[in-house]
C-alpha cells in the first residue's frame, strides 16, 4: 500500500502543505484538482523526482522518502508518454526489463507477453514516430508495467486524447490495473477520470487536500465548500423531523425529504445538511421539492438545468427529451431517491 | 516585390564569384608538384593534426559542460554562460593575446610557440561553440525522458549513456563538425600564440598568411581552396543535421 504522511515541499512561491493519504494494495486512486493545484509537484515528489522538505512516504510499508526514483519501484507515465524516440516498439518496452533481466531470452519472452495482454503485438518493430496517440499509450503502459512496479503513477494519461480514445483507454486501464492487482495512482484535472476509474479520491487545490476518501464518500457527501462546487454536488440544509434506524424525514423549507443514508449520525431536532448528486434529480415523483428554473442548456445528450430551491442553486441532470417541459422562470417539483439521499449534521 | 528576389540574387553571385575567383590563381601547371610540396604536406598534416586532438578535447569538456549548464543549477550560473560564450563575439586574435599573457606572462609556462600552442588555440577558439550548440540540444530534450528512465531502474549515469546521448546525436554530429571546422580555420589564435613559423607552427591559414607575405599566392590559392572545400562540406553536414533534426 501507499501512504503519505504529511508532506511538505516548497517550490518558489507556492508551498504543497500537510498532504496525508493513503492508498491500499490494488486501489486505483485518483488526484483530482485544477490547473496550479499541486498535483504535478506530488506526483514527483512520490515518483522520487523530487525530496520533500518534510513528511514521509511508504510504499508497502518501507519508507521510500529518502530513495531515489531508481530504488522505489514506481513506473510513471506521462499525458504524453515519453517513449524514447531512438528505440522501437521492442526495444521501449524491454528498456526496463533489460536493467533487470541479464537473459535476453527472458526478456523476449516478458515482452511477447506484456504485447500479448495489451494486444499490442502487431506495434512490435514499429518505429515510434509511426504510432498513434492511442497506440503509444498502450506502449508506454507495456513499458510502465514490464518491471512490475509496486505503484504506477500516471500524470493526466488521458488528456492528449480524442474523447473516443479517451473512454476506450480508460476502460482498457482500469481493466488491466484491475486484473493484475496493481495500485495505481492517478493525476488529472478531468473530474470524469474519478468518476470512471477512482476507488479513491484525493481532491487537492492550492497545494493542499481539501478533500479525501472512497469515490462515494468525496462524490456524494464533500464537506469542503471548493470540494463540493468542484464535484457539482448539491446540498440544502434543513432540521430531522423524523428518525427511524433506517431513514430519516428532514424538513427542507418546509418540505419533508426521505432520507436513507447516513443516518446514524444523527439524531432528532438536529440541523442538518443534505447532499445529492445533479445526475440522480428527477422530474415529479415523490420526495419532492419545489424549485425554479434559472437556466438550462444542453449538455451532450442530457439538458443540465440550473435551478433555485429554496434559495440555494441546484444543478440537475434531465434526459434530453425533458427540454420541452422546462422554461426559464418556471416552476417545476423534482425529487430525489431516499437512497440517492446522504445527510450530516451541521 | 522585385528586389526581394533581386538582391538575394545579387548577394548569391557576389560571393559565387568571389568564391570562384580562387580558382584562377590555383597552380595549374604545377598543381601536383605544389600539393606533394614539403611546405603544403607539412601544413595539412599539423592542420589535420592539431584538429583533430583539439575536436578531441572540446568535445570531452563540451558534453559534460552543456549538459551541467542545462542541468543543473547553481551560483552564478549565469555569468559562467556569458563568459563561456562571450570568446565566440571576441577577434580570435583577442583570444590568442589572451592565451599568450595567461600561459607565458602569467603562468610562466613555455608553451608558446609550439605545436602544443596551436592545438590550445583551437580549443580555446572552438569550445564556445561547441558548448553552445550541446546546450542548445540539451535543453531541447525534454527532462522527464530522464526522470522514466530513472523510474525504470538506471542510475543518472546510466541515463545519461543510454537516453541522453542517443538522444542528443544530431547536435553531437553539429559539434562535432562545428569544432572540427573551427580548429581547422583557426587562425588568429594561432598566429598569436602559436607564432607563423614556416613548418614549424605553420597549419593551413598561416600557411596561407605566410605565402602571401612571400608574394607565393598560387601556393595560397591552393591551401586556401582545401580549406573552402573542408568549409564547404562542414557546412553541408551542418545544414542536412539541423535540417534533419527541425
Amino acid at each position: 500500500m501507499l501512504k503519505v504522511k504529511n508532506l511538505y515541499y516548497r517550490i518558489g512561491n507556492f508551498t504543497l502543505k500537510n498532504i496525508s493519504f493513503s492508498l491500499e494494495r490494488g486501489e486505483y486512486g485518483v488526484i483530482l484538482g485544477p490547473s496550479g493545484s499541486g498535483k504535478t509537484t506530488l506526483f514527483e515528489l512520490i515518483a522520487g523526482f523530487r525530496t520533500p522538505l518534510r513528511g514521509k512516504i511508504y510504499l508497502e510499508g518501507k519508507d521510500i522518502t529518502d530513495l531515489p526514483p531508481e530504488e522505489r519501484d514506481i513506473s510513471v507515465l506521462y499525458q504524453d508518454y515519453l517513449l524514447f524516440p531512438h528505440l522501437n516498439v521492442f526495444e521501449n518496452i524491454a528498456f526496463g526489463l533489460r536493467k533487470r533481466l541479464k537473459d535476453p531470452k527472458e526478456v523476449e519472452k516478458r515482452v511477447l507477453f506484456l504485447v500479448e495482454e495489451l494486444g499490442i503485438r502487431h506495434l512490435l518493430g514499429r518505429d515510434i514516430k509511426s504510432l498513434s496517440g492511442g497506440e503509444r499509450q498502450r506502449v508506454a503502459l507495456a513499458r510502465a508495467l514490464a518491471v512490475k512496479p509496486k505503484l504506477l503513477l500516471l500524470d493526466e494519461p488521458f488528456s492528449a486524447l480524442d474523447p473516443q480514445n479517451r473512454e476506450r483507454l480508460r476502460r482498457f486501464v482500469k481493466d488491466i490495473t484491475t486484473r493484475w492487482g496493481i495500485t495505481t495512482l492517478h493525476i488529472s484535472h478531468d473530474v470524469a477520470d474519478a468518476e470512471n476509474l477512482a476507488d479513491k479520491v484525493i481532491l487537492i487545490r492550492d497545494g493542499e487536500i481539501r478533500e479525501w476518501g472512497s469515490f462515494e464518500r468525496v462524490f456524494f457527501t464533500p464537506k469542503d465548500p471548493f470540494a463540493v462546487e468542484f464535484l457539482e454536488v448539491n446540498f440544502l440544509d434543513g432540521v430531522v423531523v423524523d428518525l427511524s434506524p433506517n431513514f430519516a424525514v428532514v424538513e427542507v423549507c418546509g418540505n419533508p425529504l426521505k432520507v436513507s443514508n447516513a443516518v446514524s449520525s444523527i439524531s432528532k431536532g438536529d440541523r442538518v445538511r443534505v447532499y445529492f448528486r445533479p445526475e440522480v434529480v428527477r422530474l415529479g415523483g415523490e420526495n419532492n421539492l419545489p424549485c425554479s428554473v434559472e437556466e438550462f442548456f444542453r449538455d451532450r445528450f442530457f439538458v443540465k438545468a440550473l435551478l433555485n430551491c429554496c434559495g440555494r442553486e441546484v444543478k440537475a441532470y434531465f434526459p434530453f427529451e425533458f427540454e420541452k417541459k422546462l422554461s426559464r422562470k418556471g416552476e417545476i417539483a423534482i425529487s430525489v431517491p431516499p437512497e440517492f439521499l446522504f445527510v450530516r449534521p451541521l | 516585390m522585385f528586389f526581394l528576389k533581386a538582391l538575394p540574387y545579387a548577394v548569391g553571385i557576389t560571393f559565387f564569384f568571389l568564391f570562384g575567383s580562387i580558382l584562377l590563381f590555383l597552380p595549374y601547371g604545377d598543381f601536383l608538384k605544389e600539393l606533394l610540396s614539403e611546405e603544403f604536406l607539412y601544413a595539412l598534416r599539423l592542420t589535420i593534426f592539431t584538429a583533430l586532438v583539439s575536436t578531441a578535447v572540446v568535445m570531452s569538456v563540451s558534453i559534460p559542460t552543456a549538459y551541467g549548464l542545462a542541468r543543473s543549477d547553481f551560483p552564478l550560473k549565469g555569468l559562467i554562460k556569458v563568459l563561456i560564450d562571450l570568446p565566440m563575439f571576441f577577434p580570435e586574435l583577442l583570444m590568442g593575446l589572451l592565451l599568450l599573457l595567461f600561459f607565458s606572462n602569467l603562468l610562466k609556462v613555455q608553451i608558446a610557440f609550439t605545436t602544443a600552442a596551436v592545438v590550445l588555440a583551437e580549443i580555446f577558439v572552438s569550445l564556445p561553440f561547441a558548448v553552445k550548440i550541446l546546450y542548445t540540444t540539451f535543453v531541447g530534450i525534454d527532462k522527464r525522458y530522464e526522470l522514466v528512465a530513472r523510474s525504470l531502474g538506471y542510475k543518472p549515469i546510466e541515463v545519461f549513456f543510454k537516453v541522453v546521448l542517443p538522444m542528443a546525436k544530431d547536435g553531437l554530429l553539429a559539434a562535432l563538425v562545428v569544432a572540427f571546422a573551427r580548429s581547422f580555420g583557426a587562425f588568429g589564435a594561432v598566429l598569436i600564440f602559436a607564432g607563423g613559423v614556416y613548418m614549424k607552427t605553420e597549419t593551413l591559414p598561416v600557411g596561407i598568411f605566410l605565402n602571401i607575405s612571400y608574394g607565393n599566392i598560387e601556393r595560397a590559392s591552393l591551401m586556401g581552396f582545401l580549406l573552402m572545400v573542408v568549409s564547404f562540406l562542414t557546412l553541408f553536414t551542418f545544414e542536412r543535421l539541423t535540417s534533419r533534426r527541425g
